[in-house]
């Protein structure tokens, strides 16, 4: 059955897990967007398994996960993953056998992949049972939130940004340490 | 120094098991010198942050351990509260809707294991992502199944994943038999899958093993298979209620590992899981199930882990063909959830996860507020098993190339289909050889 709205973003993580709920977090800073605009905004917790499930139907999704990168803590890295896997380095972290970049390429193996695949990573650095987001990564919170906002209105007017970019592109918008400018601001 | 050749072989990063951690294997000439299967973070924050919380909150709070395994954390924590307060739920709707939701679980969890976790090793594929690209009906199937279980889980549970329906006591809303009945056409097209499954399973090429650790598993009063209650028995002569576990069980502090290593006090490591549970309760599977087992070929005994594989297929079928009986009989209680008054006491509860034996004891004050808290996951308890499967396996392989050895080594872990994301925070694998 198609699904009622094309667009969706969702927000992946651990909510016990210190910077590994950033996902779950930017997903939360957006439910005005599912409510209001026609983009479908979810959380996922567990195994990267169940998103294939989720975005069944899906035309457009922007995936938000934790990422080890080596970057500075609280780096939000941008990676359009349509046609390009995601670059090792970058994998979203995750504790189970299947993680979102997992996910992404067995969906791609299979051949039911949604034609648009954007994954916003946030660098996190602590990720001990039972903390909360380090001091890092809570700052990065509203900066994604607002770029993955963006994107998907973009996504969802057709005009995103992303589509006169080459596919597989990846860039570190910002650091939330730095100097304060604006993801938009850093962008390539 | 020694003459001969000795080699380490390790992996970093075990990959396709639940959660991270590492492997160390070291050999001189064809003996094994060393065997370690590194584990490190136990749930231990979890049995300190339920100090405090009301004996209510234990479902929920346990079953953000695992994302794969919430619904046995619910229903060790549900058994061993209701056991504390004096009240045993063994039959009826409640009892019934539990063994269901813990069914939905098994699918889930053992069609991912069986296809995507397990499958590619057989198949030789590094990887699911690469078996999927050449077999894309096999990665299908699996998933389809597990969607099933996901379908069950969402319907009785609230949810699929850390499912919001479980209480002590019960659940806060019980399904009308009409909701249920939603779920009769997706488990009876896994059930058929599943049946695919084992016979699919049993033409796989399995490496020879004997692997002989004691078989732990539950065993169901009712006379079913084992999931959601029972005593604690053994091939050995083990045989005791749930509240005597810390008197027979041990748990040890082990230098190369975080998580705890239990073994039975009298004799040492045991297993628990698919081929514990199958071994013990054979004749309590259903007969469909024990027919496609014997079509496998595979009879009432299995103690070769690599076919493991095949024993969680028959479970597979165990779980779809027992959700469906559930369904077939199911009146809506009156009530979802019987009254469970809080006093003082401490109370224990044992549940078949689908990967093992998940055993909590809660120690609780007059007002229900938990004062001790432990829970041995299934992969504490099988870590010493796994260690000594994967020692026979070194020794048996030897002469296997680095790369091949590895590969037949991390294979042995896979077989135990261990959750060290309950166990655990982190695994690397190593081979020496001198």
């Amino acid at each position: 059955m198609p699904r009622s709205r094309s667009v969706l973003v969702i927000g992946v993580g651990n909510a016990v897990r210190g910077d590994d709920a950033a996902g779950l977090e930017v997903a939360r800073r957006l439910a005005d967007l599912d409510r209001e605009s026609g983009i479908e905004v979810r959380a996922h917790e567990g195994d990267g398994v169940g998103l294939l499930e989720l975005w069944d139907g899906a035309e457009a999704i922007v995936l938000v996960d934790s990422a080890c990168s080596g970057a500075v803590p609280g780096t939000i890295h941008r990676i359009d993953a349509s046609s390009a896997r995601v670059p090792v380095p970058l994998r979203p972290a995750s504790t189970h056998a299947l993680g979102v970049a997992e996910a992404i390429e067995l969906a791609r193996a299979m051949e039911t992949l949604p034609s648009t695949v954007i994954v916003y990573g946030l660098e996190g650095s602590l990720y001990e049972t039972g903390s909360s987001l380090s001091e890092h990564v809570a700052p990065a919170i509203d900066l994604a939130a607002d770029a993955v906002r963006r994107e998907a209105l973009g996504l969802l007017s057709g005009h995103s940004a992303s589509r006169s970019r080459s596919r597989g592109s990846r860039s570190a918008l910002c650091s939330a340490r730095g100097s304060g400018r604006t993801a938009a601001d850093q962008r390539e | 120094m020694s003459e001969v050749p000795t080699r380490t072989i390790r992996t970093d990063y075990l990959a396709r098991v639940e959660g991270e951690g590492a492997m160390y294997v070291e050999l001189e000439g064809d003996q094994v010198r060393e065997v370690k299967l590194r584990i490190y973070e136990p749930p231990r924050f979890f049995e300190a942050l339920l100090r405090g919380r009301a004996f209510t909150e234990a479902p929920d709070i346990t079953s953000r351990i695992c994302g794969i395994c919430p619904i046995a954390y619910q229903m060790s924590a549900v058994r061993a509260m209701e056991d504390a307060c004096g009240v045993a739920i063994d039959s009826g709707p409640i009892r019934d809707l539990r063994r269901l939701i813990y069914c939905g679980e098994w699918i889930e969890s053992h069609s991912l294991h069986v296809y995507l976790l397990h499958a590619p090793d057989f198949l030789g594929y590094p990887g699911f992502v690469e078996m999927a690209r050449d077999h894309p009906k096999v990665a299908e199937q699996g998933l389809q199944m597990k969607k099933a279980g996901n379908t069950v889980m969402t319907l009785v549970g609230g949810r699929e994943i850390h499912p919001i329906n479980v209480r002590v006591g019960g659940f806060y809303r019980a399904p009308s038999r009409r909701e249920l009945r939603t779920l009769v056409d997706p488990l009876e097209q896994a059930r058929e899958t599943a049946l695919a499954t084992v016979r699919w399973a049993a033409g796989l090429h399995f490496p020879d093993a004997t692997h002989e650790p004691e078989l732990v598993a539950l065993a169901d009063p009712g006379g079913g298979y084992p999931i959601d209650l029972g005593r604690i028995v053994s091939d050995r002569g083990l045989d005791i209620a749930p509240a005597d576990f810390d008197a027979h069980v041990v748990e040890e502090h082990v230098e190369h590992s975080n998580a705890l290593h239990a073994r039975i006090r009298a004799r040492g490591s045991y297993l628990t899981g698919p081929l514990a549970r199958y071994n013990l309760a054979f004749g309590q599977l259903r007969p469909l199930a024990q027919a496609a087992a014997h079509e496998a070929g595979v009879g009432p005994t299995c103690r070769n882990p690599f076919q493991s594989i095949i024993v969680r297929a028959v479970e597979l079928v165990q779980a779809c063909d027992d959700a469906l009986a559930i369904i077939s009989r199911y009146e809506q209680p009156d009530r979802p959830a019987v009254e469970v008054a809080p006093r003082r006491g401490v109370g224990h509860g044992a549940t078949e996860a689908p990967r093992g034996m998940l055993y909590h004891r809660y120690e609780i004050d007059d007002d229900g507020t938990i004062l001790a808290a432990t829970i041995v996951p299934p992969t504490s308890q099988n870590q010493l098993a796994i260690e000594e499967d994967l020692r026979a396996v070194a020794g048996r392989h030897f002469d296997l190339s680095d790369e091949e050895l590895k590969l037949r080594c991390e294979q042995a872990i896979r077989n135990h289909d261990p959750c060290i994301s309950c166990a655990t925070h982190f695994l690397d694998l190593t081979i020496e050889r001198r």
